[in-house]
C-alpha cells in the first residue's frame, strides 16, 4: 500500500505545484503591493511612539524637537510628547501608541557616570508590530538623541534664538563638548531593550506577510491535496478492513503524503523567494518541518471528518482565511481595531504565523 | 443439505431507521443467493453485516469462511493503473499475480488484457472485472456482491455471470444483492427484502412479480 501511495504523490506532485507556484506568483505580487502601499515617500508616521522627558532634561527636549523635524523620522514616527510617565504607559496599552520612551530624571547630567540611567522603551507583548518596530524605535532614539547630542554642538545658536541668556548658551556648548564623546563612545549602550532582531521595517512587514502568505499557500494545498485522500471513503475503508489494514495506517500514510507534498511546495516557494529575499534561511528547509507536519495533521484529520472536498474547500478557505486575517496574516494587526489585536492573541494562527516567519527568516 | 457456510439468525439492524427485522437467511457451499429488492430495502445493509463491516442489533450472522464484498462503487484509485490497484491489496508479486489473472477462473475477467491501462481511463465494465478481481486475490471463500452488473454492457455482464457460475462451481459461495432479473435466472434461492423482513422465494418466481 505504501508503494502505491508514493506512486500516487509522484503522480500528483506536478498539479499542487503547478496550482501553486501560480497562486504563490499572485500572492507575491500582492506582497510587494502591499510593502509599496505601506512605504511609499508619501506616507506619513506611520506609527505614533509617546515619549516623556523630565522637566530638567532642557537638552532632551530641544533635541526631540529638533530631530522630530528630520525628514527620517517625521515620514516614519509621530513622536507624541506627554507630560508624565502613566501617559506613555497608557497610551502604548491602549494601542495609542505603538511604544513609548521614557527619558529618566538626570539623564544627560548622569551620562558617563557610574550611576548612569537607560532610557526605558516600552510597547505591548500582543502587538505583532513589536520586533522591528521596537528596533526602528531603538534606530530612532539612537538618531533622535545622537542628533541631539551632535546638533547641541551647534544648539547655542538656537538656544539664543529661543532666548536663553549668552551666559546659558555658553553652557550648553560647554556641556555639550564635554559629554557628546563620551556619548558617543558609548550611544550602543544607552538602551536595556534590545531583544530585536537585525532586520529593517521595511523588509520586516514584508517579511511577515511573505511568511503569512506562504503559510496560507500551505494551507490552502490542504483543498487541492483533499482529493488525494481515499481514507475518508467508507468504501476504500471498508476495502482496506477486510484486507486487514486498519484505518489508522491508511490516517497516518496519506498524512505522511499530504506532508511531503506540502513540503514541496515549500520548497518551490522557497526557491523562488530566495531570488527576491536575502534574508532567507536555508535552515528554514528544516526548520519549517513541524509547521509543515501539524498542517498536514490538520488537513488530514478535516479531509477524515468532513469527507466531502467540497465542505473542505468551504472550511479551509473559509474559517481559514478569517483566521488567517484575525492572526495578522493578511494585513498587519496594527492596522487593525485594538479589540482584534488583543484578541489575536487567542488565535493559534497568531502563533503559527510567529513560527512560520522565524522558522523562515530569523 | 450441506452444512451451511453462513447463517443468519433473527438479524436485526438498525441504521438512523430499522432496516432489518428477523432476517433469517443460510447458505451452503456452492450456493448462489439472490438478494431481491426495492432500494432502501436494506439488501447492500445486509450484506454489510454479512461482510462484518456493520454490527446487528439483534440476532447473529455466523460465516464459516473468509468474505471478500464487492461494493457497488468501486475501492479504486482513478490514478494508478490496474496493476498497481491489484497490488495495493495483496502481498502477491507482479508475476503472481499475472499467474493469477491467466491461470484461474479470474481469467474470465480478461484483466490481463488492461492490467496496465490507469483506472480514470476505464471503462464501467473493466472497472468491475478489476474490483471483482482485486477481491478475488485473497481467495475469499464468500462473495459478497452488490449490484454486480449494474450499468453494464452485455458483453461484461456476461463475463461476470460466466465468472460466477465458475466460482460456485468451485464450491465457492456467493451472495448477489441485484435488480437484475438475468442475474436471478443462476441463483440457487431468491430472498425478497420488504420493509426488512427477508422471504425465501418459491423457486421460478419471476422477480418482477415478487416485487409486485
Amino acid at each position: 500500500m505504501i508503494k502505491a501511495y508514493l506512486k500516487r504523490v509522484l503522480l500528483f506532485v506536478p498539479y499542487v505545484l503547478c496550482y501553486f507556484l501560480a497562486l504563490g506568483i499572485a500572492m507575491l505580487a500582492l506582497v510587494m503591493y502591499a510593502s509599496e502601499f505601506l512605504f511609499e515617500d508619501s506616507t506619513d508616521s506611520i506609527a505614533t511612539v509617546a515619549c516623556y522627558v523630565p522637566d530638567d532634561e532642557a537638552y532632551s527636549r530641544l533635541g526631540i524637537g529638533l530631530v522630530k523635524q528630520m525628514d527620517s523620522v517625521k515620514h516614519t514616527i509621530d513622536i507624541k510628547q506627554v507630560n508624565t510617565e502613566k501617559k506613555v504607559v497608557r497610551l502604548v496599552e491602549e494601542g495609542d501608541a505603538i511604544a513609548g520612551i521614557i527619558v529618566p530624571e538626570g539623564f544627560i547630567e548622569k551620562m558617563g557616570t557610574p550611576d548612569a540611567e537607560m532610557v526605558s522603551v516600552i510597547y505591548r507583548d500582543a502587538d505583532t508590530f513589536e520586533e522591528h518596530v521596537v528596533n526602528d524605535l531603538l534606530y530612532a532614539m539612537s538618531d533622535l538623541l545622537g542628533t541631539a547630542q551632535a546638533s547641541i554642538l551647534t544648539a547655542g545658536e538656537y538656544a539664543k534664538e529661543m532666548g536663553f541668556s549668552d551666559g546659558d548658551a555658553w553652557e550648553i556648548e560647554r556641556e555639550v563638548s564635554n559629554n557628546s564623546f563620551s556619548y558617543v563612545m558609548n550611544r550602543k549602550t544607552l538602551y536595556n531593550k534590545v531583544d530585536v532582531n537585525d532586520l529593517v521595517a521595511k523588509y520586516a512587514v514584508r517579511e511577515r506577510l511573505t511568511a503569512s502568505y506562504t503559510l496560507y499557500i500551505m494551507l490552502m494545498s490542504v483543498f487541492v491535496i483533499s482529493f488525494f485522500f481515499k481514507g475518508n471513503n467508507d468504501i476504500f475503508r471498508a476495502r482496506a478492513k477486510l484486507s486487514g489494514i486498519k484505518t489508522w495506517k491508511i490516517f497516518l500514510i496519506e498524512t505522511g503524503c499530504a506532508a511531503s507534498m506540502i513540503y514541496l511546495v515549500y520548497l518551490l516557494l522557497f526557491i523562488c523567494l530566495c531570488f527576491i529575499f536575502e534574508s532567507m534561511k536555508i535552515l528554514s528547509l528544516i526548520t519549517v518541518i513541524p509547521a509543515v507536519l501539524i498542517i498536514a495533521l490538520l488537513g488530514t484529520g478535516l479531509c477524515y471528518l468532513v469527507k466531502s472536498p467540497t465542505a473542505v474547500s468551504y472550511i479551509t478557505f473559509g474559517a481559514g482565511t478569517i483566521l488567517m486575517y484575525l492572526a495578522g496574516g493578511l494585513i498587519p494587526l496594527d492596522f487593525m481595531p485594538v479589540f482584534f489585536q488583543k484578541a489575536a492573541v487567542f488565535n493559534p494562527f497568531y502563533y503559527l504565523i510567529r513560527f512560520f516567519m522565524r522558522s523562515m527568516f530569523l | 443439505m450441506a452444512e451451511p457456510i453462513v447463517t443468519i439468525e433473527n438479524v436485526s439492524l438498525k441504521y438512523k431507521k430499522t432496516v432489518l427485522t428477523d432476517v433469517t437467511i443460510s447458505a451452503g457451499k456452492g450456493d448462489v443467493i439472490g438478494l431481491l429488492g426495492l432500494n432502501g430495502s436494506g439488501k447492500s445493509t445486509l450484506l454489510s453485516a454479512i461482510a462484518g463491516l456493520r454490527r446487528t442489533s439483534k440476532g447473529t450472522i455466523k460465516v464459516g469462511g473468509k468474505a471478500g464484498f464487492v461494493t457497488q462503487e468501486n475501492a479504486l484509485i482513478d490514478e494508478l493503473t490496474a496493476m498497481d490497484n491489484l497490488k495495493m491489496w495483496t502481498p502477491l508479486s507482479k508475476a503472481e499475480i499475472l499467474k493469477e489473472l491467466t491461470d484461474t477462473e479470474l481469467s474470465i475477467l480478461k484483466v490481463n488484457e488492461f492490467i496496465d491501462l490507469k483506472v480514470k481511463r476505464m471503462s464501467g465494465g473493466m472497472k468491475k472485472r478489476l474490483a471483482i478481481a482485486s477481491v478475488l486475490l485473497s481467495k475469499p471463500d464468500i462473495l459478497l456482491m452488490d449490484e454486480p452488473l449494474a450499468a453494464l454492457d452485455i458483453p461484461a455482464k456476461n463475463d461476470i455471470i460466466n465468472f460466477i457460475d465458475s466460482f460456485r462451481a468451485k464450491g465457492g459461495t456467493v451472495f448477489i444483492a441485484s435488480h437484475s432479473e438475468e442475474m436471478f435466472k443462476h441463483c440457487s434461492k431468491i430472498y425478497l427484502l420488504k420493509n426488512g423482513v427477508s422471504t425465501l422465494l418459491p423457486a421460478g418466481t419471476p422477480p418482477a412479480e415478487a416485487l409486485g
